[in-house]
């Protein structure tokens, strides 16, 4: 049995960086977008 | 609720669970593979099921769930096939096969990022919706055969293993993820929803100026 800690660690961290980086992307389009809604309401 | 069940996981998995006695500790991918599959099957139903009722009903709430559900099971459609390439390496020796499960697993990827161009392309809503929803129903299709492939092709690949034949404390681990992965996809799809709705309400204001999002 060969130490493969590498390869576990990898794939945590491939996984946490690709969801944060969705996630970071998805916050700040939902932000912008609410902002621009606010906008255009009448009176906004 | 998904960050705390995800925190609980990591410990369950990557401390409490004992290593698996032929893999050793290489097998805790386990706790990131398996649990983005789950993911990514709840998140493709979701948009496989909203885009049915879209056809039937016409309702754009449908059409941008369903774009919620495609986009967030492309996210862990990803995760899973990264994952498991990273796992196949120490295991298979190789970082990729064109083995039955990961080949349909990655025809169902590209048939999905395929849905997503799709919708970027297209400018008129309609067309958009109804061609989004055929592409999602034709490749909802490839779920059962990426399932069931490691049954049909006794190949490289496992089949599934049951609950009875592993360590219960990885049962319990697995199961923590698999819980904590599904909370976050749905959590990613309720914000991914809410942005869709806001991006077609402001694409409507542009075509009939006035109309706002209340």
């Amino acid at each position: 049995m060969t130490d493969n800690t590498g390869f576990v660690v990898a794939a945590y961290v491939v996984t946490a960086a690709l969801v944060t980086l969705y996630t970071w992307r998805l916050t700040r389009r939902l932000k912008q977008a609410r902002r621009t809604a606010d906008h255009q309401l009448p009176g906004g | 609720m998904a960050l705390p069940a995800v925190a609980v996981g990591l410990y369950l998995g990557l401390v409490w669970a004992p290593p698996d006695a032929m893999m050793g500790n290489v097998q805790r991918i386990m706790y990131v593979h398996f649990p983005s599959w789950i993911a990514t099957a709840l998140s493709y139903l979701t948009g496989f099921l909203c885009s049915v009722l879209y056809l039937v009903r016409r309702r754009p709430a449908l059409d941008h769930l369903a774009q919620a559900g495609v986009e967030v099971g492309v996210l862990f459609n990803t995760t899973g096939l990264i994952t498991g390439s990273i796992w196949g390496r120490p295991t298979w020796g190789v970082w990729w096969t064109w083995d039955p499960r990961l080949t349909t697993t990655a025809i169902m990827l590209i048939i999905f990022v395929g849905y997503l161009l799709v919708r970027a392309f297209l400018e008129d809503p309609d067309a958009r919706a109804r061609v989004g929803a055929l592409v999602a129903i034709v490749g909802f299709v490839t779920l059962p055969i990426v399932y069931f492939s490691v049954r049909w092709w006794r190949t490289l690949h496992q089949p599934q293993s049951s609950p009875n034949t592993v360590d219960p404390e990885m049962v319990v681990a697995l199961r923590t993820m698999m819980v904590a992965f599904a909370l976050g996809a749905a959590y990613l799809i309720s914000r991914r929803y809410e942005l869709a709705r806001l991006e077609a309400a402001a694409e409507q204001s542009e075509v009939e100026p006035g109309v706002g999002t209340a």
